[in-house]
């Protein structure tokens, strides 16, 4: 399989601490890489740096084989091929912008054929249906909408400029059991559909196991252990993810 | 809210489970007499060790919070004076409890910080709330709900802000002090992984309504409830990563209009006119062990 995305031998320093210290992992074509860790491993940190918000110190980020950040500088061929959903749909949406609106913003950076033809009203009205929202919808504003449809409106939005790699940031951690089922369901399915990448960053064991191919354990800004989902929670390595695996509540301890 | 009855005894933790605006918090804060002005007990009692608690005045019901029923939020930041040293907060609501003055209070605040698992409780009590982390904070949190010692504890998701790791030993902590002081529990949560590790007992509660209850055993090996068995099919840690997750459709109803029939019937796979029509009644289905449905009494 093709990669998409590597991550090589990246590092964060925030005055004395080291967000990031030294990680590296491929995502292929069509997988879902997970990212768990608890709070302050870094995950975070390493999502804003594949996104453009902060510059790695050092390593190389490379998307589609060409380096994303030169001297500092975030540059990408082309617009559009890498989306991002946040956790919190309450504050990732403007309660001041119409849901079209939102939905339509990505497109600003494109050339204007194409957002043209992409923010055409038939072609709004079908990403609605398939994220599971009504075209009636389209002129609401997000404070109308229950968390699960915010969510549903941020995975909108990432879709319209069709990426080949979406980051999931938490995606379903705000969201109720039955809800998340909903979303999580959706986004296998827009995978299948789409051939969608997906970095899926949670602190969730549970569902980063539903949803990974592979999954890399972070510990204090260290990738501690990497493997298939499999090997992961079947045969954990290191003692942290051992402590991890034991600590979901309601697992049936062997 | 709508007839709510639970009861829990000494040495046992119930839990109380549902998703947002189940009503589940309501439930903890009407307990307390802490509920909003425009929110009123229309009907029914709380009865807490022989005395009806919807009868008493602000300034009986206040007797009670704290000393005799602790609360932990899910919050601790919030729940700790962030300009004051922990062993201070500990040594005032000590002082207070007990009738003591603040020297003879320090031995029992260090006494405390070791219950919930401080090896050095005299450096802690030194220290502000922000210089700790949201799991020490936690702890803190609950040695000030304990520290009465209550004969009731009610804590609104203890853990949900944790981290997993922390989280475990938070809830060792919680089934440990229920022990140690044969304390009762009230625990309201989202998550069902947390009520298989720590309750004895569960009721699931779904927009206001309680729908099931029974063992912690009986309701999440043989869940009886349409809506309990989707909920539980929903995690995505019981199912194979090939399969889908079970999704519940449509929304909570809107709880302004009174519904005459089932609260669930509107998104109830299972659903039949009589779901509509009539509350479902109400079947034993062991000792422990009720639910509210019509298709199980069909």
């Amino acid at each position: 399989m093709e990669t998409l995305l590597q991550i090589q031998n990246i590092s964060k320093v925030f005055g004395n601490f080291q967000a990031v210290n030294n990680v590296s992992f491929k995502l292929k074509k069509g997988e879902t890489f997970g990212l768990v860790g608890e709070s302050g491993s870094g995950k975070t940190t390493i999502a804003n740096m594949i996104i453009g918000i902060h510059a790695p110190a050092d390593g190389k980020i490379k998307f589609q084989n060409q380096s994303l950040w030169e001297r500092g500088k975030y540059n990408r061929k082309e617009h559009g091929k890498m989306q991002i959903v946040f956790q919190d749909p309450q504050s990732s949406l403007d309660p001041r912008m119409t849901v079209r609106k939102i939905i339509t913003e990505p497109l600003f950076i494109l050339p204007s054929s194409i957002k043209k033809y992409k923010s055409k009203e038939e072609n709004l009205v079908n990403l609605m249906k398939r994220v599971g929202l009504q075209e009636e919808h389209l002129d609401r504003n997000p404070h109308e909408f229950s968390g699960g449809q915010r969510q549903r409106i941020a995975i909108a939005r990432a879709l319209i400029t069709d990426p080949e790699f979406i980051l999931l940031d938490e995606p379903t951690s705000a969201l109720d059991v039955s809800v998340q089922a909903q979303v999580l369901n959706l986004l296998k399915d827009l995978q299948q559909e789409k051939g969608l990448t997906y970095l899926f960053i949670s602190h969730n064991m549970s569902v980063i196991r539903y949803m990974c191919n592979r999954v890399g354990v972070l510990y204090k800004g260290n990738i501690v252990e990497i493997g298939t989902t499999k090997d992961i929670f079947e045969s954990p390595k290191h003692p942290y993810t051992k402590k991890l695996l034991s600590s979901i509540p309601g697992m049936q301890k062997n | 809210m709508d007839r709510v009855s639970l009861s829990v005894d000494r040495g046992e933790i119930l839990a109380i489970v549902g998703e947002s605006g189940s009503g589940k918090s309501v439930t903890a804060l009407s307990i307390l007499g802490l509920l909003d002005k425009n929110a009123k007990i229309e009907q029914g009692n709380i009865v807490f060790d022989g005395t009806d608690l919807t009868k008493l005045s602000t300034k009986e019901i206040q007797k009670y919070r704290g000393k005799r029923i602790g609360m932990v939020f899910q919050e601790p930041m919030t729940a700790l004076h962030p300009t004051m040293r922990i062993g201070d907060q500990l040594t005032n609501v000590i002082k207070r409890h007990h009738k003591l003055t603040k020297k003879e209070s320090h031995p029992i605040m260090l006494e405390m910080l070791k219950d919930v698992h401080f090896e050095e409780p005299e450096l802690i009590a030194q220290k502000y709330p922000h210089e700790l982390s949201g799991g020490m904070r936690q702890r803190i949190v609950i040695a000030l709900a304990m520290s009465a010692p209550p004969e009731l504890l009610i804590a609104d998701e203890p853990t949900t802000a944790l981290d997993v790791t922390i989280q475990a030993e938070i809830l060792t902590l919680m089934k440990e002090l229920t022990q140690k002081y044969n304390i009762a529990v009230i625990l309201i949560t989202h998550d069902l992984g947390v009520v298989r590790e720590v309750s004895d007992n569960v009721c699931v509660m779904y927009a206001g309504k309680i729908l099931e209850k029974g063992t912690t055993k009986e309701i999440l090996d043989n869940p009886k409830h349409p809506y309990t068995n989707l909920l539980l099919r929903a995690l995505p840690d019981q199912v194979n990563p090939g399969e889908r997750l079970q999704e519940i459709e449509g929304e909570v109803p809107d709880l302004k209009q009174h519904l005459p029939g089932c609260i669930f019937s509107s998104r109830c796979p299972l659903s039949k006119d009589e779901c509509f029509i009539k509350a479902p009644p109400q079947l034993s289905l062991s000792e422990t062990q009720m639910v509210h449905c019509w298709e199980v009494s069909r």
